[in-house]
């Protein structure tokens, strides 16, 4: 199908246009709102639009300044035969079409618009539902104004069956699976999904799992089953296993309890040994200790006498010693007690020497005292005579105005400018001097004389006689006043700082400062004596020295009254004298002093003397009396030994019968020891123990078979509602069951997973096989915008071209939706194209792409290499039409141009 | 004098039949193990006999419920005539067994009392006969159970001019210890040596434990089982009777078999070769199951190839079977892969192009015996299940 002419009337902005379609390529250029966009819907809308569709779609058409209904006429090629196509958009009323094929009848109205259907193969749009079906028809080749990025599969959805068909007509091994083939795959899915989960586990509730679950339950159930009936079992085996031990111990206890009772017997007389054995162990025992009293009191006794003697033989020489040392320490005695004496007396004339010297020592310090003393009353008598000179000064200069050297300048300063203000003002004034006069002068009513003179500070009068006055005003304007009022001001300022010091005048003030500072150097001085005289601490100095006088006076005082009662040393006159009173006395202190260490030391030889005398005396005492004693108490001893066991023949013959008792004893021992060995004692008792305990071990035994045998009884007393074997087969047979349907399940799941991974596998070759012409046609002419490294992936689903990929050179695959707004458009554009191509064969092999400012995006490279796109598709037998408004751009797309004017 | 009496063995009641899935069937099985010993008493009754003896394995297990003690005491009660009853070695009389709980003999006192049940190797003399009971008192007997009826013969005790009847539960030369292939068993155990009892001093062996009925001696006869509770293994194998046994001092016993046994068992193996033998194994069945379906048990082993259709239809059929029969044991060997017409419809399908390439995978890794190959065979089932 090819467009060769297309005017338009009464349409929207056009009262009538013509635009005449180049067989392949046209641009039809304006500007904005030159009705392009009209064209292309007026163009649009002949084909599939029936003429009598009313309401907003007819309105809409219809020119507000143009009258008339809007009529179209298209003139195109379809099946190698030229048609005209006329519509008048008047409604239902007037609406009409005509269809004119060339050499052909021209057919009206509803035959036109069902032969136009035929030709194009669509059902054209009309009535109610027009507008919406309108939008749809044909949308791959019309690209309207702002929708050329869309999805690809907005538009070739519709066409879908027909690319498959011509896709499988093109491609040798191209197919598309059949609806059966959908169909199956659903069902095997369905079959997948009911046993897997889309991470392909299987799935809970699943059949293979439920097998599953009853596999482990039936298991579970086996082993309770195997359990009870392993538990039966064991309780056959304990009770025979018992009841055969407890036979055997029946037999065997018996012949160990007699072993048991002989050996009891046996025992019981080795016991009765053993006592007799000890009896008559104890028997000789005691005869023995009786045996060895009787020889050893005689013993004791025989070795007394003898240490008698020896001790009487040592006592005599002792007394003899006694008797000398006695004497020897009263000699010592008495020498001791007449050095202690001379001792006591060389004490005393040191007691004696040592108070005088003390006295003459106390003496000197009163006559220091007092010479100090003397010296501090006569410094503090010229302190206080200066003290009263200061006062004095002090008195006349507090009567004295208190007037600084500063002060009595600036009073002179004050004197200076308040002189200087009355200059001024005399300077200023008029003087009125009578040289001669006949009549009587006055000024301001004041007669003034010959000779007198008036000083006028202001305006005053003069009259002269009767009848002559005289006005004078002294200075000039207000600088007489002025002058007076400073100068009085200045005298005011002088009196008043006179006042405020009670200062006559200014000469005053000057002798008053004068004698203000003659007061105070004289002060100065005084002060400074008095302050080297000590100043105000001479008073307590003075104090302190009449203290001190007063101590040592009294502490001489005392020695005096001390030395009065020994003898004193004399009168002392003064300082001199008592120094040299106290060297005298210090002399015999030494003497004293000297007798009195060697009184003591002689004291103190003799007194050890006597103490060596008085121990040597002592000790040997001592050591007589306990001689003395020792020998008395072995006496006693002795005595009464004698008295208890006898004369030494008595102590004989009882030594002789205990001996012979004592060998009876041991004699009888020995035979019953004798019948104890023979009986083996230990090996008996070792015998009883081990036979007690074979019993106690068998009696144990038996009483655990028992046990064991009343428990395994106890177990196998059923209660009749189960049969532990029946049960366990039975488990063992639904076990055996469940697992069977579990193999099958898993085998019947393994099958349909393994069909559904063929069926995707399969459905996956099959679509890269059918849409591989198409991708590679869209391929072509991207190739001419993006370069020839460009690939196209796509797959061709129920809603038509889906899952579109753009890959360029080394770079990874971007789908439709990640690509910007101008590749967008033009990866659409190329969609477009090569579905046009495609399906073109069912149009004689020509279709119109009609693109309305359909690259808004592009820069002006890219416009350049569409161009090229736009190009290959004329050459593949495309009629490209570009309305754009800005035809320049396609200048190198060869095209014919169409210019719409502006309005 | 002569007696006349009833010989039976291996009733095992209470028996589970664990590997039976449908309760109902289950149940139904297990109910008729009672009911045989009413038709038992039924034979007593008609002929007069003087006696019943069963020769071991009265009970399936030493531990068997209350409910199937209570049943068989009311069923045994009905015989009218002493019942002696050996221990064998499924109800041994060792330590707990049945015979010696307090249920136990309330049950029997109260609903069979003439039911006696002997647990001592010694000489039972009835009014018409002398009875050597070989008890098992555990499950395995090491020694010769009835080594003792040696002596016990010359005992001047035992009347001289009454028949002499051992009865004995265990193995006689090779026969017996017949374990069930099913739920497994303990083997081969308590042998009998026939050959250790004095010659002409015994007048019949009653023995229990092979479940046919069979003769293994001048005066020894195995009764069988009256109702037969496995798959047979042999043709000469012959359960679900009892023997009727006339017995005189010195004299060959008279033995009659009577069927008792109600449920048929059988066994069946059949190879497909085509996918049309289908139909052919179909009028094979009908053939050897007959009438009373719902009374056959039926083990069945299947092998050979089919298609996947006519596998189908042989699913369907079995299906059918499995709900008719008292129980279908089925062991399937059959390989079931698509015919080269099932192949070509699901690989070519040029309409199909998804099928067919999923049909083409799966073939090429469906031959063989592995478990991959099983699952690709299924996976085949599945697809070509859904086509349709």
């Amino acid at each position: 199908m090819r467009l060769h002419s297309l005017t338009v009337r009464n349409y929207r902005v056009h009262k009538e246009v013509t635009v005449g379609f180049d067989p392949s390529r046209t641009v039809i250029g304006g500007p904005n709102e030159s009705g392009k966009s009209t064209l292309a819907e007026a163009a649009h809308r002949v084909l599939f639009l029936r003429a009598k569709t009313g309401g907003l779609l007819q309105r809409e058409m219809q020119s507000s300044v143009h009258p008339g209904d809007p009529e179209v006429q298209l003139v195109f090629e379809c099946g190698g035969v030229k048609w005209e196509l006329e519509k008048r958009f008047g409604g239902n009323a007037r609406g009409s079409t005509q269809l004119r094929g060339e050499g052909g009848v021209g057919l009206k109205d509803a035959e036109a618009e069902t032969k136009l259907g035929e030709l194009l193969g669509v059902e054209t749009a009309g009535g109610g539902g027009a507008a919406g079906q309108l939008t749809q028809l044909w949308s791959h080749l019309w690209v309207w104004q702002g929708r050329s990025g869309e999805e690809p599969s907005e538009h070739t959805g519709p066409h879908r069956d027909r690319l498959v068909r011509h896709l499988q007509e093109s491609g040798a091994g191209a197919v598309l699976q059949s609806s059966n083939d959908q169909r199956v795959a659903g069902l095997v899915a369905e079959a997948y999904d009911e046993v897997y989960t889309p991470n392909g586990k299987v799935r809970a509730g699943s059949k293979p799992e439920m097998a599953r679950v009853k596999v482990e339950e039936a298991a579970a159930v086996v082993v309770r089953a195997r359990e009870v009936a392993e538990r039966l079992g064991r309780a056959v085996d304990d009770y025979g296993r018992a009841d055969r031990e407890i036979a055997e111990i029946g037999a065997r206890l018996p012949k160990l309890r007699e072993e048991r009772a002989a050996v009891v017997v046996r025992l019981g007389d080795a016991e009765r040994f053993r006592g007799e054995e000890m009896s008559l162990e104890r028997a000789v025992k005691d005869a023995g200790v009786v045996r060895a009293g009787h020889e050893a009191n005689d013993r004791v006794i025989r070795e007394g006498l003898e240490k008698l003697g020896l001790l009487a033989a040592e006592l005599a020489p002792a007394e003899e010693r006694l008797v000398a040392l006695v004497a020897a320490e009263a000699a010592a005695h008495g020498v001791a007690q007449a050095g202690e004496v001379a001792h006591r007396e060389a004490g005393e004339a040191v007691r004696r020497a040592r108070q005088g010297h003390d006295m003459a020592s106390a003496a000197v310090v009163v006559f220091e005292k007092e010479e100090v003393l003397s010296g501090v009353a006569a410094r503090e008598k010229e302190a206080a005579a200066l003290h009263g000179q200061l006062e004095g000064l002090r008195l006349e200069l507090a009567q004295l105005p208190a007037v600084a050297a500063s002060e009595l300048a600036r009073l002179r300063r004050l004197e200076a400018e308040s002189g200087q203000a009355v200059a001024a003002l005399e300077a200023m004034a008029t003087g009125v001097e009578v040289v001669e006069t006949v009549e009587a002068v006055r000024v301001d009513g004041v007669v003034l004389g010959v000779g007198e003179t008036r000083i006028l500070t202001e305006t005053g009068e003069l009259v002269v006689g009767g009848g002559t006055r005289v006005r004078i005003r002294p200075g000039g304007g207000n600088s007489l006043a002025e002058a007076r009022d400073r100068a009085e001001a200045a005298r005011l300022g002088l009196v008043r700082a006179l006042e405020a010091s009670a200062l006559r005048d200014v000469e005053h003030a000057g002798a008053v400062v004068e004698r203000r500072q003659l007061l105070g150097h004289r002060m100065e001085g005084l002060e400074a004596r008095w302050k080297t005289l000590g100043g105000e601490k001479v008073a307590g100095e003075l104090g302190r020295a009449t203290a001190e006088r007063d101590a040592a006076r009294g502490e001489w005082g005392r020695r005096v009254e001390l030395m009065g009662e020994s003898g004193g040393v004399g009168v002392v006159e003064d300082l001199a004298a008592a120094r040299a009173m106290v060297e005298k006395v210090r002399d015999a202190l030494g003497v004293a002093e000297g007798a009195e260490a060697s009184a003591l030391r002689q004291s103190e030889r003799l007194r050890g003397q006597w103490d060596a005398a008085v121990a040597a005396l002592s000790g040997h005492r001592d050591a007589t009396a306990a001689a003395r004693q020792n020998h008395r108490d072995l006496e006693t001893a002795i005595r009464t030994l004698e008295e208890a066991h006898g004369e030494a023949g008595v102590r004989g013959a009882a030594i002789e019968a205990a001996r012979a008792s004592e060998g009876e004893a041991a004699a009888r021992l020995e035979k019953v020891r004798s019948l104890l060995g023979g009986l083996q004692p230990e090996v008996l008792r070792a015998d009883a123990e081990r036979l007690e305990r074979a019993i106690g071990a068998q009696e144990a035994r038996l009483r655990e078979a028992e046990n064991l045998r009343l428990v395994a009884g106890d177990r196998l007393t059923l209660d009749g509602g189960t049969d532990p074997e029946a049960e366990l087969r039975s488990a063992e047979a639904r076990h055996a069951a469940a697992s069977e349907l579990m193999a099958s399940e898993e085998r019947r799941a393994a099958a349909v997973k393994l069909l559904h991974e063929l069926f995707s596998s399969s459905r996956e070759a099959i679509d890269r096989a059918l849409v591989a012409p198409l991708a590679e046609r869209i391929g072509g002419y991207l190739r001419c915008v993006f370069g020839a490294d460009t690939e196209v992936r796509v797959a061709l689903t129920e809603g038509g071209i889906e899952e579109l990929q753009l890959v360029r050179a080394g770079e990874t695959a971007v789908p439709f939706v990640g690509l910007s707004g101008g590749a967008r458009e033009q990866t659409a554009a190329a969609v477009r194209l090569a579905l046009a191509e495609i399906l073109a064969a069912d149009y004689g092999g020509c279709l119109p792409v009609v693109f309305d400012d359909a690259f808004a995006y592009a820069d002006p490279e890219r416009i350049e290499s569409l161009q090229r796109m736009l190009d290959l598709a004329a050459v593949r037998g495309l009629q490209v039409i570009v309305l754009t408004c800005t035809p320049a751009d396609y200048a190198g797309f060869g095209a014919r141009e169409v210019r719409l004017a502006g309005r | 004098m002569t007696t006349r009496f009833l010989h039976s063995a291996d009733w095992q009641l209470g028996k589970p039949f664990a590997t039976v899935g449908d309760e109902v069937k289950r149940h139904r099985l297990q109910v008729e193990r009672v009911q045989v010993i009413r038709r038992m008493a039924a034979v007593v009754a008609e002929r007069a006999l003087d006696f019943v003896v069963v020769a071991g394995d009265l009970f399936d297990s030493p531990h068997v419920t209350k409910a199937t003690v209570s049943a068989a005491c009311e069923a045994m009660g009905l015989m009218r005539v002493p019942v002696l009853v050996i221990p064998g070695n499924h109800d041994h009389g060792g330590p707990g067994s049945i015979w010696e709980q307090a249920f136990f003999l309330r049950e029997r006192e109260q609903l069979a009392p003439n039911l006696r049940v002997l647990l001592r190797g010694e000489p039972v003399v009835l009014e018409k006969a002398v009875v050597f009971p070989a008890p098992l008192l555990r499950r395995h007997e090491a020694g010769n159970p009835v080594a003792w009826v040696r002596e016990a013969v010359d005992d001047a005790a035992v009347p001289g001019d009454l028949p002499r009847i051992v009865v004995a539960h265990g193995t006689v030369q090779g026969f017996g210890g017949m374990e069930d292939d099913e739920e497994g068993g303990a083997g081969v155990a308590n042998w009998i040596d026939l050959a250790s009892l004095p010659e002409g001093a015994v007048d019949y062996v009653a023995l229990g434990d092979w479940h046919g009925t069979k003769q293994v001696g001048p005066v020894a006869w195995y009764s069988g089982t009256p109702e037969i509770d496995r798959f047979p293994k042999g043709e000469s194998n012959d359960p679900g009777n009892v023997l009727v046994v006339e017995a005189g001092r010195g004299r060959v016993p008279v033995v009659e078999k009577v069927a008792t046994g109600r449920f048929v068992w059988k066994r069946e193996a059949f190879r497909f070769s085509d996918d049309a033998s289908v139909e052919l194994f179909a009028g094979r069945l009908d053939e050897c199951i007959g009438e009373r379906r719902d009374e056959h048990l039926l083990r069945l082993v299947l092998e050979g190839s089919l298609g996947i259709d006519a596998a189908g239809r042989l699913g369907r059929m079995l299906e059918s079977w499995e709900a008719r029969l008292a129980r279908l044991k089925l062991e399937d060997r059959v390989m079931i892969a698509p015919s080269a017409e099932e192949i070509a419809q699901l690989t070519q399908r040029v309409e199909d192009p998804l099928i067919a390439a999923v049909a083409a995978a799966l073939v090429g890794r469906c031959g063989g015996e592995s478990e991959d190959a099983a699952v690709a065979r299924l996976a085949l089932r599945e697809l070509y299940g859904r086509l349709s």
